[in-house]
């Protein structure tokens, strides 16, 4: 308790200090004014010797990875350890440090212009006057975005306080950040905290980078669905499972096409991504290129099915390592239609050109 | 007799051989289009609530399309088709034809009278030949009709079946 009390008053007499810079304490002396303790509030980067090992394993199993960015097609963390200290000018004596675990998460909607980016911020440790006091603010800054930019509500959350006589404080900042118009384009929101103290005038600034691109456009031919924006760095993955009756034969198809071809067109991380080619002549020509009316015929009453898809820029018209197979007719439709490709397309926003992968399951 | 409302033609583009009716202002308008498995009786056409699926011969090409508006059921000219199915359509809002990719056929409304459920006949011929040729042709070899009117639910009825893509279809559901 003794302990706790000394703390507090350091703490105040920071607070005190920095009233006595404000104009109402101009009239004091000059001798005096130097004898107050003038202090600055720096925040960096951890190094990885600074962040506890303990740390650094929760955090991955929260699903981020420190110094990392973790991201799928809709959602993102940047982890990051910060240090905060608080420094006495011009002694340079360090009075109070904090070291901060930043996550930056978005959450991105395949049919809406707005998303969620939230910074999570928690003082995991602290020394000093850094126990009391220390507050972070935080903003979305969208200047590095094309078109209009973005737009984020609120416009600034905090300044929120952490305790660090409680152990290990968290406090969130939940952003709802919008593309607007109707425009395809990229955007590279950056989170900036701010961090001040009581006893600085002055407060420091970090931008918590490493964010994933967004992409939002209001394509028509991904399903008509309006505007909505993905993490586009992110290839997704369109499966078929050999277990389901309704695409089975496809399935084994493409699986077997995967393995006999030249390349591994489409496999997963093997290095051929399809791109997705929207309906039109050069779909049509990969149809008629491959499922000739001699295959057709060859195939009848089953239908003629080709992998690289004819709706990729890999499809039999530009690319002459494909392969056709007959499979049943339903099963055909099935695969490229609503329940199935379509809904790959529609729900991962694949725009013309965007890469995919197949994966093949059980 | 029946009053013709409206009607309208149009060249739609039909990508992996489908197309459907949906409400495209419905929060996940594609879910209410019936499934695959659902058109396997007739091997043409099923419908629910704002949702149907049309299986077309053509698979990367073009057909042409004309839709009819009617006040009450039109007379049936089955002959002149070569597979005709009835089914009951219940709209909560709009309802368009739209090919996989969403784009729109620039067809109007087909719950004419607001929401409500309606009877939908579709008519088709050339799905044989779209299936051979592509519909890449300037005029598309196959051709449809969707009738609609208001009312009651009722259930489907096929109401002459003959194609071999149908009948590949309605078979290869029977094999099971």
């Amino acid at each position: 308790m003794a302990a706790r009390g000394t703390l507090l008053a350091a703490a105040a007499a920071g607070a005190l200090a920095l009233g006595a810079a404000s104009p109402a304490a101009a009239a004091q002396g000059q001798d005096e004014q130097q004898k107050q303790q003038k202090t600055r509030i720096e925040i960096r980067e951890a190094l990885p010797s600074e962040i506890p090992q303990d740390a650094a394993l929760s955090a991955q199993a929260a699903g981020c990875r420190v110094g990392e960015q973790v991201s799928d097609r809709f959602s993102s963390c940047a982890e990051k350890y910060l240090i905060v200290s608080i420094v006495e000018i011009p002694s340079g004596k360090v009075i109070g440090t904090a070291l901060f675990d930043a996550k930056n998460k978005t959450r991105l909607n395949y049919k809406s212009a707005t998303w969620e980016q939230e910074a999570v911020l928690k003082m995991v440790r602290s020394f000093g006057v850094a126990k009391f006091g220390t507050m972070a603010s935080a903003e979305v800054d969208c200047k590095a975005s094309q078109g209009n930019g973005c737009t984020s509500a609120p416009g600034v959350i905090g300044p929120k306080v952490f305790w660090g006589i409680w152990g290990a404080t968290t406090n969130t900042y939940t952003f709802k950040v919008t593309s607007p118009g109707d425009a395809l384009v990229g955007h590279a929101p950056q989170t900036k905290v701010t961090v001040s103290h009581p006893s600085s005038p002055e407060k420091a600034h970090f931008t918590l980078g490493n964010i994933a691109p967004v992409r939002c456009d209001s394509a028509k031919n991904i399903g008509n669905i309006g505007r909505g924006c993905v993490h586009p760095l992110v290839k997704p993955v369109y499966r078929l499972s050999k277990g389901d009756k309704a695409v089975k034969g496809v399935a084994e198809h493409i699986e077997d096409a995967q393995h006999k071809l030249k390349k591994p067109w489409g496999a997963v991380n093997k290095g051929y991504p399809l791109h997705r080619l929207p309906n039109g002549d050069l779909s049509r020509a990969n149809r008629d290129t491959a499922c000739t009316t001699a295959v057709k015929n060859r195939y009848k009453p089953k239908s003629c099915d080709e992998y690289p898809f004819a709706g990729s820029y890999e499809g039999a018209a530009v690319n002459p390592d494909y392969s056709t197979a007959p499979v049943p007719l339903s099963e055909n439709r099935t695969e490229g239609g609503f329940k199935y490709r379509g809904k790959f397309i529609m729900q991962n926003r694949v725009l013309d050109y965007d890469e995919f992968w197949v994966e093949i399951t059980k | 007799m029946p009053d013709l409302i409206g009607a309208a033609t149009a060249r739609l583009s039909v990508p992996e051989g489908q197309y459907a009716i949906l409400s495209p202002e419905a929060e996940d308008a594609q879910d209410s289009v019936p499934g695959t498995g659902e058109v396997a009786a007739t091997g043409l056409f099923a419908a629910g609530t704002d949702g149907a699926l049309v299986i077309t011969g053509t698979d990367h090409g073009d057909i042409g399309i004309r839709v009819e508006l009617w006040s009450g059921a039109p007379a049936a000219d089955d002959t002149a088709w070569e597979d005709v199915v009835e089914d009951s359509y219940t709209a909560t809002g709009t309802a368009h034809v739209h090919n996989v990719e969403g784009r729109p056929a620039g067809l109007p409304d087909l719950a004419w009278s607001g929401p409500g459920t309606y009877r939908m006949r579709v008519s088709v011929r050339g799905r044989d030949l779209g299936a051979d040729d592509g519909g890449s042709g300037p005029v598309p070899v196959e051709e449809h009709l969707i009738q609609v009117w208001p009312a009651p639910e009722a259930p489907p009825h096929a109401r002459k079946l003959s194609d071999e893509l149908g009948e590949t279809w309605r078979r290869e559901a029977a094999d099971g």
